[in-house]
Order: C-alpha cells, then sequence, then structure tokens
C-alpha cells in the first residue's frame, strides 16, 4: 500500500500532547499508523536539530505541545514558540513544500482532537509529491 | 622542449573521441570559481583560469570512501563485503603542474614498499593526468619550477589557438596514438614565462634541522593566536592526507577526511589531549609538512599551490 | 588626529598603564586588499594598527581566547557582537576595553546597518553613521517560486565541503562540543552528501538566531563561496518582523529567543493563527 511507505515523525509533549495520543487510543479514536511518535518531555526540547534530521528519514514531522499557558514546566512551550516560528518560516524560504512540517498545540484531554490532526497531517503528507530526503532519495 | 603542437579544435575532438573509452574531468566554471567536474565537450579554462577551489586530490582519495561492509550473520562471524573498486578509467586535464606534483607526494603515503592502499593506488592506476601550465603565477602562489612534470602524464602549454604537447609518461604516450599528434623536431617554448612572483626559496634543504630548534620557541604561541583553527588549509591542500576511520550506522567501514587542525584530531579516550591549543597543532602541521615528511621521504609535503595562503 | 591616531594613542596609553594585557586589531595583510587580525603587546607593535578598506573580519571571536583584560579595537558588529557575548556570560565586561570606531570596510557589507560602535569605552571618531536596510535581497528571494528556491538553495547547499570555517569564525559559535561532533546520538554523518550539507547549515543557521548580528564572517571564511548570508538574513528580517526587535544593540534587553510575550505570533500552527 502506497501509505504504508510514508512515515510522518510526531514529537509529543509528554504531559499533554502525548497524553492527548494516549486518550485517543483508549477510546479507539482512529488514526493512520504512519504516524510514529516520539516522546519528549516538553515541546521546548525541540531542537531545530530534530525536526531537519527528522526530514531525511520520514516523509513529514509534526510537532505538538501544551497549550500556551498549561505547559507543565511553565514556560517551556512560550520559549518554543518564537523557535517554532522562525523554524517554518526558515524551512518555507529554502522552498520546502508547505505541510510538510507542522505544529499544533494539542492538551491531554483532546484525544479526538489528536486523532483529527494526526488523519489531518498525514493526508497532507501523502498528498505531497515525494519527499527526497534532503536529496539522500531520488 | 615539447613534442606536438596541435590546434585546440584537434585537441578537443581527440578528447571527445577518447570519452568514448575514458571518463573526462576538467575544471567546471561555477559562478566565478572553478571546481572539477565532467568535462562537457565543449568548454576550455577562460583567460581567467588561475586554479581550483579545491585541489583533484579528492579524485584519488575522496573526502568520504567506505572501504568496506559487514553484517551480523546470526551465529557466525560477520560478513565482510569488500566494494567494488571502480572501474572507469578516467582523464583528467586542466590540473596544473603544483597539483600534479602533488599526486606524486601522496603516492609516497599510499603506495610504498610496505603496503599499498588498494582503493588510492587503484584509482591512481586508472586515471590519466594531462597538466596545463598556468600562464602567469597567482596571488598566493609560491611553486619553485612552474614547469615541473611530476605527476603529469602529457602537459599542455596553452599557446592561443593551438596547444603545444608535452610527452610525460609511458601512460601518456600510450594515449597519443591518434595521427593528431604528429611532429617532426622538438618544439621550444615559444613565450617567456613569469618566474615565480615572490622569488623565495622555500625547497631550503637546512629547514628541517631549523625548524628542530625552533621547536620550543613562543613564536608559535604567537603565530596561531589569530588561527581559528577551522581546517580549511588542511581541506584545501593538495597534499593534506589524514584521514579517520569510523564506523558508520549501517555496517560501513569509511575513511573520512580529519584535520589536524581540529581539537578532537588528538583527544584520546581518557579526554588528555596532547595538543590542547592551537599552537601545538599549528606548529605539528608546519613541522609535519616541512619536517617529518622531509626526514621521512626526502622531499617537503607543500607544492607551493597557494590555497592556504 | 586622523582615526587611525586615535585607535593607535590610545592602545599605547591602555598598554602603558597596564590596564590591558593585549590589544585586539588588524594589521597590513600579505595579500593586497587584505588585512590580517593583530595582538599588539607593546607600543612598539601598536605602531603595526592599521584601519582600513580590507579591516572586516569580526574580531570579537578572538575574546575567549584571552584571560587576562584585553583591549580590542570594536567596528559595529564587533560590538554587537561582544554585546551578546556579555548577555551569554562568555565574556566579563570588566576585562575588556572597547575601542569603538567606524567601520572602515563598508564596501565588503552592502547591508550594514550600524556600522558605528554601539558600545565602547571610547570612540575613536565621532561621526554616526546610519545605513537603512530594507532586506531587498531576501525579499526578492522570496518572491521567486518555491521550486526555485529549493533548487537555488540545494545547488548552493551542494558546493560546501563541510569544513567548518563557517562555524570557527562566529563569534557566535562558541559551544565545546559543536552538534556534528557529538557521537551519542550521532546526529550527522561526516559526508559531503547533500542532505549531511543540509541538515549541518539550517541547524546552524536556527542554532544561531537571534544572536547573529549579520557580520559576514562566515560568508567571508568559506572557501567555496556558500551563498550563507541569505539564511541569516532571512531569519534576523523574521525577527524584526515577528518580535520587532534586533539583536545586538542593547546590554538590557533579553536575547529573542530566550524570552517570550504572552501575544507572541503564531503564524506556524495548523489552520493558521489562534488566539491563545
Amino acid at each position: 500500500m502506497k501509505n504504508m511507505q510514508k512515515k510522518v515523525v510526531a514529537f509529543l509533549c509528554n504531559w499533554c500532547s502525548y497524553a492527548g495520543a494516549d486518550l485517543a487510543g483508549v477510546s479507539r479514536f482512529q488514526y493512520p499508523p504512519h504516524i510514529r511518535i516520539i516522546r519528549i518531555p516538553c515541546s521546548g526540547r525541540v531542537d531545530p536539530l530534530f525536526i531537519f534530521n527528522a526530514l531525511k528519514y520520514a516523509d513529514g514531522v509534526l510537532v505538538a505541545g501544551c497549550h500556551p499557558g498549561d505547559c507543565h514546566y511553565t514556560s517551556g512551550n512560550l520559549v518554543a514558540r518564537r523557535k517554532f516560528a522562525l523554524i517554518k518560516s526558515l524551512l518555507d524560504f529554502i522552498g520546502l513544500e508547505e505541510g510538510r512540517v507542522q505544529f499544533d498545540w494539542i492538551s491531554a484531554a483532546e484525544g479526538n482532537k489528536f486523532a483529527e490532526v494526526a488523519t489531518k497531517v498525514a493526508g497532507e503528507i501523502d498528498n505531497l509529491p515525494q519527499w527526497d530526503g534532503w536529496g539522500e532519495r531520488k | 622542449m615539447f613534442d606536438y603542437q596541435v590546434s585546440k579544435r584537434e585537441f578537443q575532438n581527440w578528447l571527445i573521441k577518447m570519452q568514448e573509452e575514458y571518463e573526462v574531468w576538467a575544471p567546471v566554471k561555477v559562478g566565478k570559481n572553478y571546481t572539477w567536474g565532467s568535462w562537457d565537450g565543449g568548454s576550455f579554462p577562460d583567460e581567467d583560469y588561475q586554479n581550483t577551489l579545491k585541489p583533484p586530490k579528492d579524485l584519488f582519495f575522496p573526502q568520504y570512501e567506505v572501504l568496506l561492509k559487514y553484517k551480523k550473520v546470526k551465529g557466525k562471524r560477520p560478513l565482510i563485503i569488500e566494494p567494488d573498486l571502480p572501474q572507469e578509467k578516467r582523464i583528467i586535464w586542466g590540473v596544473r603542474p603544483c597539483d600534479a606534483r602533488s599526486l606524486t607526494i601522496l603516492d609516497r603515503v599510499f603506495i610504498n614498499k610496505d603496503y599499498e592502499d588498494p582503493y588510492y593506488s587503484h584509482l591512481r592506476k586508472n586515471t590519466v593526468v594531462i597538466s596545463l601550465v598556468c600562464q602567469k603565477p597567482g596571488l598566493g602562489c609560491f611553486c619553485k619550477d612552474p614547469l615541473t612534470i611530476e605527476g603529469s602524464d602529457l602537459m599542455l602549454l596553452d599557446c592561443g589557438d593551438t596547444y603545444l604537447v608535452k610527452l610525460v609518461s609511458v601512460k601518456g604516450k600510450g594515449l597519443i596514438k591518434n595521427p593528431v599528434f604528429t611532429a617532426d623536431k622538438p618544439i621550444n617554448i615559444p613565450m617567456e614565462l613569469p618566474a615565480n612572483p615572490f622569488n623565495l626559496e622555500i625547497a631550503d634543504k637546512d629547514l628541517a634541522e631549523k625548524l628542530e630548534v625552533i621547536y620550543r620557541s613562543p613564536l608559535w604561541r604567537e603565530l596561531q593566536e589569530k588561527c581559528v583553527n577551522c581546517g580549511v588549509c588542511t581541506f584545501l591542500c593538495p597534499t593534506c592526507h589524514c584521514f579517520d576511520l569510523t564506523d558508520d550506522q549501517k555496517g560501513k567501514k569509511v575513511r573520512s577526511w580529519d584535520s589536524c587542525m581540529f581539537a578532537s584530531f588528538t583527544k584520546q579516550a581518557s579526554g588528555h589531549n596532547p595538543r590542547p591549543t592551537g599552537a601545538e597543532r599549528l606548529r605539528q602541521r608546519v613541522m609535519h609538512k616541512f619536517r617529518y615528511f622531509f626526514e621521512n621521504h626526502g622531499i617537503f609535503a607543500c607544492v607551493g599551490c597557494g590555497r592556504c595562503v | 588626529m586622523t582615526v587611525l591616531e586615535n585607535i593607535k594613542a590610545k592602545a599605547k596609553e591602555l598598554l602603558e598603564a597596564k590596564e590591558v594585557e593585549v590589544v585586539i586589531g588588524f594589521a597590513q595583510g600579505t595579500l593586497p586588499g587584505k588585512c590580517t587580525p593583530y595582538f599588539a603587546r607593546t607600543t612598539e607593535e601598536v605602531e603595526r594598527f592599521v584601519w582600513q578598506d580590507g579591516c572586516n573580519l569580526n574580531l570579537a571571536n578572538y575574546l575567549s581566547k584571552f584571560s587576562g583584560k584585553v583591549g580590542i579595537i570594536a567596528k559595529g558588529c564587533d560590538t554587537r557582537s561582544i554585546i551578546n557575548l556579555i548577555k551569554e556570560n562568555q565574556v566579563n565586561r570588566e576585562r575588556i576595553y572597547i575601542i569603538g570606531a567606524n567601520c572602515p570596510s563598508m564596501g565588503s557589507c552592502h547591508n550594514c546597518r550600524h556600522p558605528q560602535g554601539v558600545i565602547a569605552d571610547f570612540y575613536a571618531e565621532q561621526v554616526q553613521l546610519n545605513n537603512q536596510d530594507d532586506f531587498s535581497d531576501v525579499e526578492a528571494f522570496e518572491e521567486l517560486l518555491s521550486e526555485e528556491r529549493k533548487n537555488y538553495f540545494y545547488q548552493e547547499m551542494s558546493k560546501c565541503i563541510r569544513c567548518y570555517a563557517c562555524r570557527n569564525v562566529c563569534p557566535a559559535c562558541y559551544c565545546k562540543e559543536c552538534f556534528v561532533e557529538e557521537n551519542l546520538p550521532c546526529w550527522l554523518g561526516k559526508t559531503t552528501d547533500l542532505a549531511d550539507n543540509i541538515i549541518f547549515h539550517l541547524t546552524r543557521t536556527m542554532h544561531v538566531a537571534g544572536r547573529c548580528i549579520d557580520c559576514g564572517a562566515c560568508v567571508r571564511a568559506c572557501p567555496m563561496e556558500v551563498n550563507l548570508s541569505l539564511l541569516n538574513r532571512k531569519l534576523l528580517k523574521d525577527i524584526q518582523e515577528l518580535f520587532n526587535t534586533e539583536p545586538g544593540l542593547s546590554l538590557e534587553a533579553e536575547p529573542v529567543l530566550n524570552e517570550y510575550k504572552e501575544d507572541d505570533p503564531q503564524p506556524f500552527l495548523i489552520g493558521g493563527e489562534e488566539s491563545v
């Protein structure tokens, strides 16, 4: 199946979005299987290096954290916000397709939102042209 | 003394014919600078061509080379797969004499009586080097002999519409079977070639002894104050050859360029570093090129190309 | 007195009074039009200082090499780097003496907004120059189609030979162990494959974001003439537009990626900007 070969790496913060994904699983909300989750303590932990490196091997990246104001570490996601804005702008600047790297805030109670977002992101990435992994694959 | 004179058109046609059998590499203009690339069959280096940004050592000693691959086999010793050595025959032309000479210096490292590096020597055997004499010295050049034939198989001199061709080696002679190359008498160089602009004697035989004397001098600390240990000098130097052997993640043993300018070059597992500051590393580079190499091989590991300058 | 005479007089004064051990400046280089960093320790050595076109390296990079008191002849970009280094606790304000002067090498940096020193203990000249930077080069690039931008970017990145000169001359890159040298985990291969080059440059650009002051040292140091300024200036433009600030101008301001505001823009969110 074509979809099975595409991979989307999802960096989820432990306290909110990962818990949200967990809730989606427990509540049986379906989301595509090619979302591969990596649990990080906080969205503020995301070094731009993770995203760029993930794109070498995967076809897309999703980064999700707590809603601003609800960060378990108080200000992790607030500091991350500025970084994300710059990362997105930079990737767009160098010609990366819109939709390949996406960010969102998902809380621990939003299991259905996680499923929706995951489905939406995976669907959009599936529809994008074949990704060349920064020139690694052709 | 040159042996043949051919028009540039004839030379181009001959080289295009050679392309059927050989891979032809030439200096390719990218922006304002020249780098090594596949010859497109038509372009010749412009008048402003001084030298390529990177030396041709890449073509013989790649920056990243897979030496062998290995696979785990359950219950048995790992399976070792040696990569196929590239079989293409190559011609590289447009090499400056200094860079061609650097290949003979690299030969002393990789092909000697104790050991012959199969990867390097294979590439070397399969490649014909056609050098092109410089019309004028570059800004940083300090070579001793702009007409040196060491390392070249054929040597060209640009005379406007024609090239003078000199046969240097047996390999070169083997290429010239084409009737385009005919001459009945040896040809002298028709013009005055400019001399070394710096008028320096770098190949001073006593240099090695002098370096030994100043080993502990505070001069090294002064010299390295402005050096940021970036390593560009080692990357661009045609004779620098230090490398690192590592295992890549997917079961490959690779050889990649390393630089004595980097702090981690001599960092040991205990954390101790015998060359802790840039002063020791700069001294090491100079000593290696002009003293240790001289003591081991009788020549300096420097051709005066001027890229480091 | 000319600027250079002012600089030399002050440097000699500092050395004689033993207020500093060494003064960092420029001397004539060996190639025409080039100047080289020079470290004067005596009044005789001060005589070798020059201040002319070609003095365009970022000298703040050398501050960490000296542990005692140092003087530095700083033009605009140097002073902004020094401010950033002080804010990040890499350099102690008390141990440096800044001799500020306008940049003599304006020809090489067309977009410079602050050729004069932003902070100094002594100004060697009073003329205040102020250029307007409109980021027109970045905007022109943004006008291209995304396919064209990607092709250009890939082409530039394939020129890189991973010599790390850009990283080594940058005053903002002072990590003892750079991410490229990490082995556990190994983020980047040692190859000069396009993918590794791209990841290196994108990550370095993001790591210096908000701290890069566009001094151009990386561009000049690159032996393959990779167009690094495009990436760095794009982020400078974004920081100006999104957060309304410019790095390295004041000692009191927090580094831009260290702080946050309640109403920071969120243009990156799925579905566009959402209210917090």
